[in-house]
């Protein structure tokens, strides 16, 4: 391979950071001077930062909660130990080199005979480098965020093709993969599945720091300890060893990751780039089958997600396109004093905040996806403040959880009397709400999405100045407001009216009000 | 101009008990021009563009002049219905009634409360005539429907 075929993410400038792009060396011994990495993409945001986190766990041993305490009060990252790291790894050993003839970066070499399969048309659009690229469609699915079709194609350059790479590890979606034969599908990387919560301060470095939380420091192990916890990059090829074989007859590879430097370089596919010589950009990949959890879920490992019941599983909370995020938000976000449901990394700062290591607000960035299988709706990020008081006082945390619960039922309330005006209005037989003559009716758009999307600065707002003061009225404030915004939003939607959708909205809104008395005055309606 | 309302109704409650004019009144019903021989109703001070409104509240006046209406004529139309149902008639009947009437335009609107003032007359319910003469005048005012928003509560939630 030619020097002009090389690109070393460790020096090479390709991690967008405060507007310019630089290597990972440059990214860690600088961050205590930088504010945050950021790319267009939020998926690829994260997922750089999951790196820049394993790097740095890796060199300085963060698992170990009191090299942690350390550094951190160190308050950067020390240039000669990530020198000396780097030296090894990504000099020696070539582990960073995006194109490299042996250990290709978050790559799987023994796939380079795929590349014989470029030689034909169907082959070129088989392993097009789109499949790689979360915000571009693959072929049968319809498109949304850009209009490059397959049949144009595209061409990345080495920058591009790296953050592609790692986006594609850390949040690719499950799906269907028969590129490499024998393989018929792969799970969901560990970052696709819902909304990953990153917890922010004044600088890159501590924000590193203090979404680097070890799920041991928690509770009980999963780990498969029985091997030496080591990333991706510094890990020979060991797919045979795990490859088996499902009740279906598919290849899969099972295994539990053996610590945290695992799990946040995690394999969810065989993956890599079919550079062709010379210095154009990269085409064509290949995927395979990924690693598959073997006994455990990613509750159990992840520590930037949080997780709610659905049946006897857990499910990520994620971004929904009929649901505002910031529900789930400060649902979460209340949930720190409860251990067993808590998000890790807010339990973990709240730990960090007792010791007295942070005492200013923190903000919390919550990037993902929202998608059904493969096909994905929309991307997005949402910022919300963090207050101290939120995060250390339980007292503040239950009176957000109260007024959050009475918001929502009031947006509940809103959606019943929305449904029972719809009813009612197509037939007029329907006298109340538990008329025997009611069909149940699905409403089909969002009717009270301006009530939730009015609420939302209310809500923010309040929690971002909430007090545990006795007495304080901020709580009437907001349930104030949520009565002018529901009873606004209720007429908004039922405003046009003719005699008969006249009698439905008086009785739906009646209801209505008197619900919202019901729920403000504290009772249940 | 504000407050021409309540002297205008003050006039008709004056002339409740005066058999000759409540009679004068009845004949120029339906008609676009009143007979205003007799100068015995002072249209001055009423605005012009509510001149038409006024003669409808008039000749409404004097087909059941009645003292004692309630909050606005959805509920008495409300309190109809009831006594209709209790003496075995029709609800629905009062119900479509009412459904036509909030549907009206504003030109057709002296029929249909004719029609409605007739009926409440029959069952002796009164009506609320300076709540009446204020809410016609803002009948079609805008496409919210506020006046007929306001009758349907009246009616239908006395109810509920």
């Amino acid at each position: 391979m030619s020097k002009m075929d090389e690109f070393n993410l460790a020096y090479n400038p390709w991690i967008p950071c405060d507007g310019k792009e630089l290597g990972l060396y440059e990214t860690l011994v600088n961050s205590h001077r930088l504010k945050e990495i950021r790319d267009a993409s939020p998926v690829v945001t994260i997922s750089l930062y999951r790196l820049a986190m394993a790097l740095a766990c890796r060199i300085f041993d963060l698992k170990d909660v009191k090299n942690w305490e350390r550094v951190w009060k160190e308050g950067r990252f020390d240039e000669d130990a990530v020198k000396e790291y780097l030296s090894e790894w990504a000099d020696e050993k070539h582990r960073f080199n995006l194109f490299d003839d042996q250990y290709p970066f978050y790559q799987m070499k023994s796939l380079e005979s795929y590349k014989e399969n470029l030689s034909d048309v169907s082959g070129q659009k088989n392993y097009s480098v789109m499949r790689i690229i979360h915000e571009l469609p693959e072929q049968n699915t319809p498109l949304l965020f850009d209009h490059t079709s397959y049949e144009d194609g595209v061409v990345l350059t080495p920058r591009e093709a790296a953050k592609k790479v790692v986006a594609c590890q850390a949040a690719g979606l499950g799906g269907w993969i028969k590129e490499i034969k024998g393989d018929k599908s792969t799970p969901d990387a560990p970052m696709a599945s819902g909304a990953v919560f990153l917890v922010q301060s004044n600088t890159l470095f501590e924000a590193i720091m203090l979404n680097l939380c070890n799920p041991d420091w928690f509770g009980e192990v999963v780990w498969d300890t029985s091997r030496k916890d080591s990333p991706a990059w510094e890990k020979d090829e060991e797919w045979e060893a795990h490859k088996g074989v499902n009740a279906k007859g598919n290849i899969v590879y099972p295994r539990r990751p053996t610590g945290l430097l695992d799990w946040l370089t995690w394999q969810s596919r065989q993956l890599l780039l079919l550079k062709e010589e010379g210095p154009n950009g990269v085409s064509y990949s290949v995927q395979g089958s990924g690693y598959l959890l073997d006994g455990i879920s990613p509750r159990d490992c992840e520590t930037m997600m949080a997780f709610e019941r659905d049946k006897d599983s857990w499910k990520a909370v994620g971004f929904s396109k009929d649901r505002f995020f910031w529900r789930d938000f400060y649902s979460v976000a209340k949930s720190t004093s409860s251990e067993e449901r808590g998000l890790k990394t807010l339990l973990f700062a709240r730990r960090v905040s007792d010791r007295g290591l942070v005492d200013k607000p923190l903000t919390v960035s919550v990037i993902g996806l929202s998608k059904k299988q493969r096909n994905v709706f929309f991307w997005n990020r949402e910022d919300f403040s963090l207050p101290q008081e939120l995060l250390m006082d339980n007292d503040v945390a239950s009176v957000l959880d109260s007024t959050l619960s009475m918001v929502s039922k009031i947006g509940e309330k809103l959606e019943e009397s929305l449904r029972w005006f719809l009813e009612m209005s197509v037939n007029p037989q329907v006298k109340s709400m538990k008329d025997k003559k009611r069909v149940p009716w699905k409403v089909g758009a969002n009717n009270s999405y301006s009530y939730w999307a009015n609420m939302e600065p209310v809500f923010r707002h309040f929690a971002k100045t909430i007090s545990p003061i006795p007495g304080d009225d901020r709580v009437d404030k907001v349930l104030d407001e949520a009565r002018k915004i529901a009873l606004g939003t209720f007429d908004l939607v039922c405003g046009d009216l003719s005699s008969r959708t006249m009698k439905a909205n008086a009785l739906a809104r009646s209801y209505l009000e008197d619900e919202i008395g019901n729920i403000t005055k504290g009772r249940e309606g | 101009m504000s407050g021409w309302e309540e002297p205008f109704i003050a006039q008709l409650e004056e002339v409740r008990n005066n058999r000759g004019v409540l009679a004068a009144l009845k004949r120029n019903i339906g008609k676009k021009y009143p007979d205003f021989k007799s100068g015995w109703l002072v249209y001055a001070g009423v605005p012009n563009w509510a001149t038409d409104d006024t003669k409808t509240v008039a000749e409404l006046f004097a087909l059941h002049p009645q003292a004692g209406g309630k909050a606005n004529l959805g509920h008495s139309v409300g309190e109809l219905a009831r006594k209709t149902e209790q003496a075995g008639g029709s609800r629905e009947s009062v119900e479509r009634r009412f459904a036509g009437l909030i549907d009206a335009d504003k030109e057709d609107l002296p029929y249909h409360l004719r029609q409605m003032v007739s009926l409440l007359k029959s069952k002796e319910i009164p009506v609320n005539w300076l709540c009446l003469l204020k809410d016609i005048s803002y009948w079609d005012f805008d496409d919210d429907k506020e006046v007929q928003n306001r009758w349907a509560k009246g009616f239908w939630l006395e109810d509920k």
